[in-house]
């Protein structure tokens, strides 16, 4: 038989560890979306694109496709309104890629993704030279931004660094896969 | 305190927690219109604070005197959609920040051909274009921390921007991640940069590590 003063004490110790073990679930998150598709899925087409940048595309979008918790799928459709194209933006060095979605109230219809055509991609899957922009890396993160995710800028510190986070460091390739907060992320928007 | 007491009260406290955690969730944001409009995002590329030092074009100090509306890379400003027959030009929604320049402290022009008529001159007002909605125009995420009155330190470059039309226009604007090319003076004299909020800099210790960074990359 337990002592009831000690009884107490393993109560509200647990109670504790469930309350902060909560708080921590709803402060830890970072990823932002003010919109969202009304369904599930959607289709985009990469037709203009060279056979390499379809493949890195492709990379980008299927990690999206594979989350537990998620039934949120993008598929390829050479007649979809949703365009992946190369384009000039603003120059070496600036923009990389650019994602415009079409927002009705606040339900994405469609969206339209360039990549800057003046940078220095890698379209390899290995490791870029420091000097390149890793393009799957690059192509994972905009489909986030079609699918409704915001830059997570919260979560981005030297010890986390989501997919979602703004800004792209030469040379790299940690974008390439999800971390816990971009999965939230899209399971909390398309369950 | 018996342990119905207790059981209760961090009952109601792990609710909180519960309700709490949900808040802190970010927000969907209401319905404001009914329109169709366009939610702008850019990946760009991340500098370090000497390599922001380093790779831009043109550091001044200046004062923000106004922030327009939304408007789109074309002579008439108005929203468009890139189609097959614009070339290859990307349609943007963008803004420009009207900068009263209080002082240079680099300025490295191009030919004047790839700068049009972007000047950087003390005593004028020059004009930076950021990409995306104004934060005048439409609820979207922060490109930039900066608000008219705002007095700051900006890390610029030139650059040529899409433009129907034309191909490209020569504009200003801020080198790699907007939101940390600049330095805005918050209270006695300090300068702060939303990558580095705790550590806070005078405009001498900015000068001295601007000119620090630069004389390394001439070596």
């Amino acid at each position: 038989m337990i002592p009831s003063f000690l009884r107490n004490r393993v109560v509200s110790g647990a109670c504790i560890v469930l309350v902060t073990f909560l708080g921590t679930l709803g402060g830890a998150e970072a990823w932002v979306s003010t919109k969202q598709w009304a369904g599930t899925n959607t289709g985009y087409d990469r037709s203009s694109l060279s056979s390499s940048w379809q493949s890195a595309v492709g990379y980008g979008a299927a990690g999206w496709n594979s989350v537990s918790g998620s039934s949120w799928y993008f598929w390829v459709g050479n007649h979809s309104p949703n365009k992946v194209t190369r384009g000039w933006v603003d120059g070496y060095n600036g923009t990389l890629a650019q994602n415009s979605s079409y927002v009705s109230g606040s339900t994405i219809t469609g969206f339209n993704m360039v990549y800057d055509v003046s940078e220095n991609w890698y379209l390899g899957t290995g490791t870029p030279e420091s000097w390149k922009v890793d393009a799957r890396s690059i192509t994972r993160h905009e489909f986030g931004h079609a699918l409704g995710l915001s830059h997570s800028d919260s979560a981005c510190n030297t010890n986390s660094r989501p997919t979602m986070c703004s800004g792209y460091t030469k040379g790299t390739t940690y974008k390439r896969s999800l971390e816990g907060d971009d999965r939230n992320g899209l399971i909390s928007l398309y369950p | 305190m018996s342990k119905w007491t207790t059981l209760t009260v961090w009952t109601t406290a792990a609710a909180l927690g519960i309700g709490l955690g949900v808040f802190a969730s970010p927000e969907l944001s209401p319905l404001h219109d009914s329109e169709v409009t366009v939610r702008y995002s850019a990946e760009y590329v991340e500098l370090t604070e000497q390599e922001m030092m380093q790779n831009a074009d043109v550091i001044f100090v200046g004062r923000v005197r106004h922030i327009s509306d939304t408007r789109w890379n074309q002579d008439d400003e108005q929203p468009w959609k890139s189609s097959a027959e614009d070339n290859h030009v990307v349609a943007l929604p963008l803004h420009e920040l009207e900068i009263e320049v209080e002082r240079k402290l680099v300025d490295k022009r191009p030919p004047l051909k790839h700068r049009g008529n972007v000047r950087v001159q003390e005593g004028e007002n020059t004009v930076l274009t950021v990409l995306g909605n104004s934060p005048w125009s439409f609820h979207d995420h922060a490109h930039h921390d900066l608000v008219p009155g705002d007095r700051a330190v900006l890390f610029a470059r030139y650059s040529d921007l899409a433009w129907r039309g034309h191909g490209t226009k020569p504009v200003l604007q801020l080198v790699g991640v907007p939101s940390q090319a600049h330095f805005i003076e918050e209270q006695q004299g300090l300068f702060y940069n939303r990558r580095q909020p705790e550590q806070a800099k005078t405009l001498d210790e900015l000068n001295r590590g601007i000119l620090k960074s630069r004389s390394v990359q001439l070596k």
